[in-house]
């Protein structure tokens, strides 16, 4: 089941502390496996998509000439990277099993 | 692990120090340390071996008595916990939740941890009064104080009772809710501490429905991933645990790479359960084997695991364990050809079931009975108890084509193609994947039903 907010690459900086540039490289270069919807100016992310951008800045991709900054708002929606992405599994997972219940329901 | 809400190192080097001036920030400071941080207490000690000047020393001592104090204050929280239950327990659900609804003192970590606790042990046993302490125990974590616990712990025990919840609406047939309740409970852990233990709790109760509704191999899947996370903490009870569960769901498709998984998680458990607390898990390991065993037509194998541990199934009284060994019995004794003793081992079986309310076993024991009934040349038994059977799954809300199926297999019976065919097989992974609700007492009028 896919979280009700979807946000943009700027929110994504805000929270995450990348840079918005590197963030559009990120997309760019590891479309697939960034989670999103929509295309062009209108694509947005899901909340499971800020713990694959860290795992991208840890990895060091794309990352040149300036040292890496520190976040500077950590909030409580910024995960610790790959562990949290069992969450992610989770909704997966989740999400599967309503699609079952609800072929269950139309039957009905 | 980051925790947002922990102090900031500054802040806590200026707190041994005795010069943090800012008010609040000190209080916030000393509640944190009051919930027994691991992970500041660390800090505070390295303060300590890397200063150990008078200044920081008499800090630390001071920071060490708040500590035994809160020790004190907490021993004092969990038996008055204790003492609380023991209050309540006696009343209806209805009246407890209004009483921890509006009293601040129900409203404390101690006494939800408390009955977290009894949840698990009693789902077994009863699994709608386990429903009512799950629903209990939210209630409390609903209530927590946020700014007396800390933002992080809050979300981690909101997490913690919803996925509670999932875990005995499972149970109890409500997979609607209990996929709902797991939802909040993802949802509840992404705002947490990041404690990595809960989040691969709440994987253990996806897989758990996931296997409820057939999604056999997803199920599986997900705890490879939650075992790899146990690995990474060094939490080798989690992994011996998830490895046995993981069996459980793998024997449905593929009995004889469970018996590898079931044997390995078997070997571990006994490594790191040297007092035999985990004995509830070993059995069902044993037992994984047996069914596996019995699945590939090794009969005596089987037969020998369920008697060399009889005693471990004695000590459970769980109806679900009493039910499954007595309906394992009863198929060793069909492949063996002792067919009397099938039939009393099975009908055993369904009564047991029947009278927990575990509707769905019953159903798809049925079929076995329905089998027995007709090698022992009982045709006219057979016919009336599939017919039996259909009746009732229609009062428990079956419909259209599972019904229909049910009707193929009565016809199967009359007919006499009902041994030849494949209908135990056929019929489970139908009933699994489309019985959803699942009855299991809660509206039920008119008494229990038998089989």
């Amino acid at each position: 089941m896919q979280s009700d907010t979807l946000l943009t690459l700027a929110e994504i900086a805000t929270r995450t502390g990348i840079n918005a540039t590197t963030l559009s490289k990120y997309v760019s270069q590891f479309a697939a496996r960034i989670p999103s919807q929509g295309e062009g100016r209108k694509r947005r992310y899901p909340p499971e998509a800020i713990p694959v951008f860290l795992k991208l800045r840890e990895e060091g991709i794309a990352r040149k000439g300036r040292p890496r900054k520190e976040p500077l708002i950590i909030t409580q929606q910024v995960f610790t990277g790959e562990d949290r992405l069992l969450l992610g599994e989770i909704g997966q997972a989740l999400e599967k099993i309503g699609k079952v219940l609800q072929r269950v329901a139309s039957r009905r | 692990m980051p925790r947002t809400d922990h102090p900031s190192v500054e802040s806590l080097s200026l707190f041994l120090a005795g010069s943090l001036i800012n008010r609040e920030e000190r209080r916030s400071v000393v509640s944190h340390l009051l919930i027994q941080c691991q992970q500041c207490g660390a800090a505070l000690q390295s303060f300590r071996d890397a200063y150990l000047t008078s200044d920081y020393d008499r800090a630390f001592s001071r920071a060490s008595f708040a500590a035994q104090l809160a020790q004190i204050e907490r021993k004092e929280q969990k038996d008055s916990a204790a003492k609380l239950w023991d209050w309540l327990k006696e009343s209806e659900h209805p009246f407890r939740l209004q009483i921890v609804r509006g009293n601040p003192l129900f409203q404390t970590i101690e006494f939800f941890n408390h009955i977290a606790k009894m949840v698990r042990v009693a789902c077994r046993l009863d699994v709608l009064y386990g429903v009512d302490l799950a629903e209990l125990a939210l209630e409390i974590a609903l209530r927590l104080p946020e700014n007396q616990y800390g933002t992080g712990l809050i979300h981690d025990c909101r997490g913690q009772a919803f996925s509670n919840v999932g875990m005995v609406k499972t149970r109890a047939g409500d997979l609607v809710g209990a996929s709902e309740a797991l939802e909040f409970a993802r949802r509840e852990l992404m705002y947490g501490s990041g404690d990595m233990i809960e989040d691969a709790m709440l994987g253990v109760n996806t897989a758990n429905l996931l296997y409820a509704v057939g999604l056999f191999l997803e199920g599986a899947t997900l705890l490879t991933r939650v075992i790899s996370m146990f690995r990474k903490t060094g939490d080798f009870r989690g992994v011996a645990l998830t490895l046995i569960q993981q069996a459980y769901i793998v024997a449905h498709v593929d009995p004889a790479r469970a018996i590898e998984i079931a044997e390995e998680g078997l070997a571990m458990l006994i490594q790191v359960d040297k007092t035999g607390k985990l004995d509830i898990a070993e059995l069902s390991a044993r037992h994984t084997l047996a069914r596996c065993y019995l699945s590939l037509g090794e009969v005596e194998e089987a037969d020998s695991i369920v008697e060399t541990y009889t005693y471990l199934y004695a000590r459970h009284s769980d109806p679900q364990i009493v039910g499954d060994y007595l309906w394992l019995k009863g198929r060793i004794a069909l492949a063996n050809q002792r067919y009397q003793d099938a039939e009393s081992f099975l009908d055993n079986a369904a009564n047991t079931y029947m009278q927990a309310h575990l509707y769905f076993d019953a159903t798809l024991l049925a079929i076995d009975r329905v089998q027995v009934r007709l090698l022992l040349r009982e045709p006219h038994e057979a016919i009336s108890l599939a017919r039996k059977v259909g009746r009732q799954l229609g009062e428990w809300g079956l419909t259209g084509d599972s019904l229909q199926l049910w009707a193929s297999l009565v016809n199967a019976v009359a007919e006499g193609t009902f041994l030849a065919s494949d209908y135990p097989k056929i019929i489970s992974a139908h009933l699994r994947a489309t019985w959803i609700p699942r009855p299991c007492g809660v509206k039920l009028e008119g008494g229990k039903p038998s089989l």
